[in-house]
């Protein structure tokens, strides 16, 4: 079978690890690169932490990475705006730096509980890489999964719109119908840059959007994920530590995680749902556009549900629900799979 | 001495024609490019129209066009700008066609359609491979349209910020408008372009604003005496002043009749001599990106108040008034020195 070409786009965070680690195991991909971008934190963290899940799963012979963007498109210049001012939990606004994460809740942290990487990011700019690689392949031929602020990506069409045609599609973790984290309207991949999002959305390239309503539904439990660490290779350890982590950082705010001992893993449902369509659910075609009007609603997805006549033209495809057995299935047989790989 | 290493970003546009057509020629400048971008019209035909240009100038082989960005960051996705991009579509295009009366028309119809071709390479990506490998401070940018390339550039590469020797653009005004009455076009078209590149860090940040442009307004006679060099580049100028002077006639007239300013020009004019540039204040500006009557406002705090936490530091130069005559004589001295 031919594998799926993608490129992830990162803000290497705890979830965005395990999605990392999920593409690079999973067979059925051939990753062409991982670019980070700021949102978990900032830029060079997330770069950092990015090549550190490289080494973990032994591909730095195979798999590059590329620095991003350091700040959104546009949310933090509006100076008394919340993303430059501040965020519940943060001493100091975006982009998160070096040291300004409230020590108290750890979905995140600067640094991954792994060692400082021993490679090097490549010296090229994760856009630059972006439309060269875009531009080298055929019409459709590659996947783009951006789950973090979608900067770069937006930023990578605007500067060559000549690579709109050669992505296959673009499988999104961000957003919220239901369901919100960032702001009582918005998720945080989109409420740090609610532009760029807009701007992948008025391409006209395929895109699905894996938002919170559905990512809410795949959580992970701390029991489910001691099945994982059993397995026993770096990678799974490196899962079931975050879980873990994200667990105790839910449990401080999320009365519902709290009770279940567990922890929504995001990003990763993005990278099972390109693999197996139906772990995601109730999928609709949707008119979704993002507020960039910078009151109350900045970065909300907003999914026009009003039955009209003429209604307003469909530009993604909305995940309301997701299937959680099938997710973690996936994981441990992936993980299983390449622990049997490796002759452990 | 050294000639000055320029990258002329553009969208052309008869003032950047005049900007282009003195930079090439000049004797102290060495023009690495020229980036083209959405603004007087859609990026599809300022880059005809920048191709027309360079072709005329017979430099295609040493002066590379890049093609830019098509959008603003962000106006267009607002939506509160219609008629941005301008494209064929403008909705007095066949009004200007038909009456010869347009400032910029969409292309600059005194040049036949070109027959070279933009590089492959978009200019976001050239910027960052040309700056990447140039010594630290030593390229000289001109902007002379919507700041929106720029912005990206060094939104995508932050190591290109220290390559820049300086800036000098073309846009804004202190306490004057002309597409909006707080608004000059460039600004008012990627106002957050504007904010970002000012906000870069970069070292020197030169506005040549309408302030300055109006002061260095051209008038007929001045036509005629570039006319009167004789060279072909001489006639394309002084026809583009003298549409321009039909166009600021019918539209915004300035302080002299039969006059009209050649904004982006005076940018060129500013290289071989700064003095050309007067009144100038090293203060902090803000570029209002509030999304209302005010988007695109340049805000030059030149008379910062009392209050101690209204003061900023300074982050660029701002010319508030130019010398005419010197304009002139820079540009004829220009075009007499390639003859």
């Amino acid at each position: 079978m031919e594998k799926r070409k993608i490129i992830m786009d990162v803000d290497t965070g705890s979830d965005d690890a395990m999605a990392l680690v999920m593409a690079m195991l999973d067979e059925r991909f051939d990753l062409l690169g991982i670019t980070a971008v700021n949102g978990n934190v900032e830029v060079k963290l997330t770069t950092m932490n990015s090549l550190r899940v490289v080494e973990c799963c032994d591909k730095q012979d195979e798999v590059k990475v590329y620095k991003g963007c350091d700040l959104p498109i546009a949310s933090t210049l509006m100076p008394w705006g919340p993303q430059a001012t501040q965020m519940p939990g943060f001493t100091n606004p975006l982009p998160h730096r070096e040291g300004t994460r409230e020590q108290s809740i750890q979905v995140h942290t600067d640094h991954l509980p792994l060692p400082v990487p021993k490679i090097k990011e490549e010296p090229e700019s994760a856009v630059v890489f972006l439309i060269k690689t875009l531009l080298a392949a055929e019409d459709g031929e590659i996947t783009l999964v951006p789950v973090g602020p979608l900067t770069n990506i937006a930023i990578a069409m605007r500067a060559d719109p000549r690579i709109i045609p050669k992505i296959k599609e673009i499988m999104i973790m961000g957003g919220g119908h239901d369901v919100n984290n960032s702001s009582p309207a918005a998720e945080f991949n989109i409420w740090v840059d609610p532009e760029a999002l807009e701007i992948v959305l008025q391409s006209g390239c395929k895109i699905t959007l894996v938002p919170l309503d559905a990512t809410h539904k795949c959580f992970m439990t701390v029991e489910e994920s001691e099945r994982i660490r059993a397995i026993g290779t770096k990678p799974a350890i490196l899962i079931a530590d975050l879980v873990k982590q994200r667990a105790t950082g839910y449990a401080q705010m999320d009365a519902e995680m709290k009770a279940l001992n567990g922890a929504p893993l995001h990003d990763a449902l993005a990278v099972c749902a390109l693999v197996i369509p139906e772990v995601l659910k109730n999928v609709v075609h949707v008119n979704c556009h993002v507020d960039i009007s910078k009151g109350i609603a900045y970065g909300q997805t907003i999914i026009d549900q009003r039955i009209r006549v003429n209604p307003t033209p469909k530009n993604c495809y909305f995940a309301f629900d997701a299937d959680k057995d099938i997710f973690v299935k996936w994981m441990i047989d992936v993980l299983e799979k390449d622990k049997a790989k490796r002759g452990l | 001495m050294d000639k000055r290493k320029v990258i002329l970003d553009v969208d052309t546009g008869s003032d950047d024609a005049v900007a282009i057509i003195s930079a090439v020629l000049s004797k102290n400048i060495e023009v690495l490019g020229i980036a083209t971008v959405n603004g007087n019209r859609c990026v599809e035909y300022t880059t005809e129209n920048t191709l027309r240009v360079v072709e005329m100038l017979g430099v295609s082989e040493t002066v590379p066009v890049v093609r830019g960005c098509a959008y603003p960051l962000v106006a267009t996705i607002k939506r509160k700008k219609p008629g941005i991009p301008r494209g064929h579509y403008y909705q007095h295009a066949e009004e200007y066609k038909t009456s010869g009366k347009s400032i910029h028309g969409d292309f600059l119809d005194m040049f036949p359609p070109s027959t070279i071709k933009e590089a492959n390479l978009n200019a976001v990506s050239w910027y960052i491979k040309t700056l990447m490998a140039a010594e630290d401070e030593s390229i000289t940018l001109i902007p002379v349209g919507p700041l929106t390339n720029l912005a990206h550039v060094f939104q995508v590469e932050p190591r290109t910020v220290k390559k820049v020797k300086e800036i000098i653009y073309m846009g804004g005004g202190h306490l004057l408008g002309n597409t909006r009455p707080a608004a000059e076009y460039n600004v008012w078209v990627d106002p957050e372009a504007a904010q970002i590149v000012l906000e870069s860090g970069v070292r020197n940040f030169i506005w040549v604003p309408l302030n300055a442009t109006h002061a260095a307004y051209l008038t007929k006679s001045d036509a005629e005496r570039i006319r009167s060099i004789g060279t072909k580049p001489a006639e394309v100028v002084a026809e583009l002043i003298e549409q321009r002077i039909i166009g600021y006639s019918n539209y915004q007239k300035v302080e002299a009749p039969d006059a009209a300013p050649i904004h982006d020009a005076l940018c060129i004019a500013a290289i071989h001599d700064p003095s050309v540039l007067t009144d100038i204040h090293h203060c902090y500006a803000e570029v209002d990106c509030g999304g209302s009557s005010c988007d695109g406002e340049t805000i030059f705090d030149i008379n910062p108040g009392s209050f101690e936490y209204d003061k900023k530091t300074p982050n660029s130069y701002v010319a508030l008034g130019a010398d005419r005559e010197k304009f002139v004589n820079i540009l004829v001295g220009i075009l007499e020195g390639a003859k």
